[in-house]
């Protein structure tokens, strides 16, 4: 089922706490990027005994504006799936008391899971290429390796 | 005869020396009492807290003290680091701070072929490298639209099962570990070494078996190594016994872990905890049984689950589970039929598009991937949900009024695995 | 009576041997004829230069029969690396049994599993502080190149970039017998004093360059 952002919390309260709807169990909250001028989407994975599949509730956010509502009232396990959506994507969740980087550094100043985040080709393109000796080959003279020690 | 100085209070001369101290420094001479302390005592470049629950932990009262059990410890979970707000030895608050194994994976999976992404998933929960691989196939073959053969199935839950022995025996190993036993996690690694050898025979790799693949498995399993397994199996079980005997009745081991660290039932599923953990609290939700995949619709077991929430319980849930998977291991093997081990699919699958959601029991928890595909060669997103990572925000609530001794007992009967939990 | 040597033959000769170069035991003109006279080989440079007397071929000796490791484990080599120290493939034998929790009582340094960016600093601090003499072992291809991370945005693409390696273990993870095999060829880099650190020579404090940005 797919819903409009804003609305997630009163719809997973009423998933969870409805009698006969039942679904008591987050599983699983991820974020996707659907690219560069497209929306953002928050997917969150519910189970319930009574029903035979996992119902998955998707949120749209949109890229301008990525803010949400946080669940950590319903469930307070999804402390940690809020911090990695904020780290990786970018989706600030209003409310969660801890809304820190998780995986990156704190000081990390980009999204890496965003699709306008691209994995470089090739590691030589990377900032630090060329610190390895085994790539500097004008390195292997001893004479000058004495001086650098 | 000399008279003896007047002893004087120890607290009043720590905290002269320590009113000395703060004024050669520049600060006030008493720390006042919730005072942001910023993050120079563990190591950190000061800055101001960003979030309410950092400043929460990071500013001590009387008597408080940060204490960094840093990325590199001896307690063998992996890298992770807790800072820990103690009063004396008592531990208040506990901050963990993750992503110091983060590779990744994700992204890289976006960027690699469908078969290609079973070799990224492997180093994730590196204890159980089959389930991670499981979930994946499942919601690939979902993507795609086919089903593996019947054989494969089996295939698949015999090293599924074989898997979750040797990672509930590790875990025992490692509880003891952690709580400085060193006996305990050498019967647990000859286990381990059997069992891997046995999954070496399959796959060709001892830890990071490559061995899933979209419609199937990869390698076939023949007749030799049915009868290597069931040598395996007579000798298994003693195995375990020789290490339960050191440990479940053991006085040091039961007063060490029984009525720590409670976790009840409600709070663990609002926390997310699942698996071994969760089914110690009473809890009895194991997606093996709640939502059947592979053939487990076809095989007998129930779900076991221990009344107390605590580390004891958790313990004796995970070597109840291992004694269950050695039952599914002989059931499988007797009912292992015929066939082909892998569906005809192309070297570069490209399904449909959609999006597919599988969930597994693995060692941990529920492990689930949830994939999405664009028609392409890679997948479009590729997310999965680690149960170590989950169940880890169980340890700032179950901590506090414990000895900081206990934590490691406490984390260690989680069993988180930091691959998995970084990704 | 001298023991007659076969002389080599160096024509492309079918019928004669391959021949097996072991490129720390070669000299100068097998290099030069391999090509890799002009690799970094370990050893002392000019002043540092000592001529090793009995008592030091001894401690040499000793020193490589008790290489205490710095329990590094930071990933799924860690797990193969405990399995080498456990019951089955034992490197107690080899007098490498007590894996040291703090970096003060260390001599190796097995870096095991994935290195990433955040965990980079954390690990150049616990080179700094094991004291001299040290080695360090880069077990797994994760820390030789990378290894399978390749193109990841935070894993630093081998050890080698933060500190110099004496040995490097190849697999993924290498199996128990394949360190065993890497801890032996750095018993033998110890006993020859060919290690990477110029070691046996105290310099005080140590600081080590390197770049805060080591993707």
């Amino acid at each position: 089922m797919t819903i409009e952002g804003d609305q997630n919390v009163p719809v997973l309260w009423r998933l969870r706490d409805d009698a006969e709807l039942g679904f008591w169990f987050l599983a699983d909250a991820a974020a996707v990027d659907y690219g560069v001028g497209e929306h953002l989407e928050v997917v969150y994975h519910l189970y319930s005994d009574r029903h035979p599949s996992w119902l998955r509730v998707r949120a749209r956010v949109d890229r301008s504006n990525p803010h949400l509502p946080t669940i950590t009232g319903l469930w307070e396990g999804a402390t940690f799936h809020e911090r990695e959506m904020y780290d990786m994507m970018g989706i600030v969740f209003d409310g969660n008391r801890d809304l820190r980087r998780i995986f990156m550094s704190p000081d990390y100043r980009s999204f890496p899971q965003r699709k306008d985040f691209l994995l470089p080709d090739d590691a030589s393109d990377s900032p630090a290429a060329g610190v390895n000796p085994l790539e500097r080959p004008e390195t292997w003279d001893l004479a000058r390796l004495e001086g650098e020690r | 005869m000399t008279t003896e100085p007047q002893i004087r209070d120890p607290l009043e001369i720590e905290r002269s020396e320590e009113a000395r101290l703060r004024t050669a420094a520049g600060l006030p001479p008493v720390a006042r009492s919730g005072e942001f302390a910023g993050f120079e005592s563990v190591g950190l470049p000061d800055r101001p807290p960003q979030t309410d629950r950092e400043r929460e932990v990071y500013t001590l009262d009387e008597g408080e003290m940060l204490v960094n059990m840093g990325p590199q410890h001896p307690a063998t979970h992996g890298v992770m680091r807790l800072v820990i707000k103690v009063r004396g030895e008592i531990v208040v608050d506990i901050d963990p701070v993750l992503g110091y194994l983060h590779r990744g994976i994700e992204k890289l999976c976006e960027n690699a072929t469908y078969t290609t992404v079973m070799t990224y998933v492997d180093p994730m929960d590196y204890l159980s490298a089959m389930h991670n691989e499981h979930a994946p196939a499942i919601a690939f073959e979902k993507l795609y639209g086919i089903k593996a053969p019947r054989r494969a199935e089996y295939i698949r839950a015999l090293v599924v099962e074989l898997n979750r022995v040797f990672s509930h025996g590790l875990m025992m190993g490692f509880q003891a570990l952690d709580m400085g036993g060193l006996t305990p996690i050498l019967m647990s690694f000859i286990n381990r070494d059997e069992v891997v050898d046995l999954l070496s025979a399959i796959s060709g790799q001892r830890m990071l078996f490559n061995f899933f693949r979209v419609g199937g498995v990869n390698f076939d399993v023949n007749d030799e190594f049915i009868s290597r397994l069931s040598t395996w199996r007579a000798g298994v079980l003693k195995n375990v016994e020789m290490n339960e005997r050191i440990l479940t009745d053991n006085e040091i081991f039961r007063g060490r872990t029984i009525g720590m660290g409670v976790l009840s039932g409600k709070e663990a599923i609002s926390l997310g905890v699942t698996g071994p953990s969760l089914r110690a609290s009473g809890v009895p939700f194991d997606v093996r049984k709640a939502h059947p995949y592979c053939i487990y619709p076809e095989l007998e077991f129930d779900v076991i689950t221990q009344p107390g929430g605590d580390v004891y319980s958790r313990y004796l849930q995970r070597v109840a589970e291992l004694k269950q998977s050695i039952h599914l291991i002989d059931q499988i093997v007797d009912k292992m039929p015929h066939g082909p081990v892998q569906a005809q699919v192309p070297g570069i699958i490209r399904p449909r598009p959609g999006r597919a959601y599988a969930a597994v029991e693995s060692p941990r928890g529920l492990y689930s991937v949830y994939a999405i595909s664009d028609g392409g060669p890679n997948p479009y997103r590729f997310r999965m949900r680690d149960p170590s990572f989950i169940s880890l925000q169980a340890i700032p609530k179950l901590m506090p009024g414990r000895l900081i001794a206990d934590t490691m007992a406490v984390m260690a009967s989680f069993d988180p695995v930091m691959g998995g939990v970084d990704k | 009576m001298a023991l007659e040597v076969p002389e080599r033959t160096g024509t492309g000769d079918d019928t004669a041997e391959p021949r097996i170069v072991i490129p720390d035991q070669a000299d100068q003109e097998l290099l030069r004829e391999f090509g890799m006279d002009q690799h970094p080989q370990g050893g002392f440079h000019g002043l540092l230069e000592v001529i090793p007397t009995r008592a030091d071929w001894i401690l040499d000796l000793i020193r490589a029969n008790s290489l205490w490791p710095l329990l590094s484990g930071l990933s799924c080599c860690a797990i193969e690396m405990m399995s080498t120290a456990t019951s089955k493939n034992d490197i107690d034998r080899f007098g490498m049994f007590p894996m040291r929790a703090s970096p003060r009582q260390a001599d190796v340094l097995i870096v095991a599993g994935t290195l990433t960016t955040k965990m980079a600093g954390p690990l150049v601090r616990l080179w700094e502080q094991m004291p001299e003499p040290k080695w360090c072992v880069a077990m797994g291809t994760c820390t030789t190149s990378g290894g399978r991370f390749k193109r990841s945005y935070s894993v630093v693409q081998g050890v080698d970039r933060l500190m110099p390696v004496d040995v490097y273990v190849p697999g993924c993870p290498p199996r128990p017998e394949g360190l065993i095999h890497g801890m032996m060829r750095l018993q033998e880099l110890v006993k020859q004093r060919r290690g990477e650190w110029p070691t046996f020579v105290d310099r005080g404090p140590q600081r080590i360059d390197w770049e805060g940005d080591v993707r």
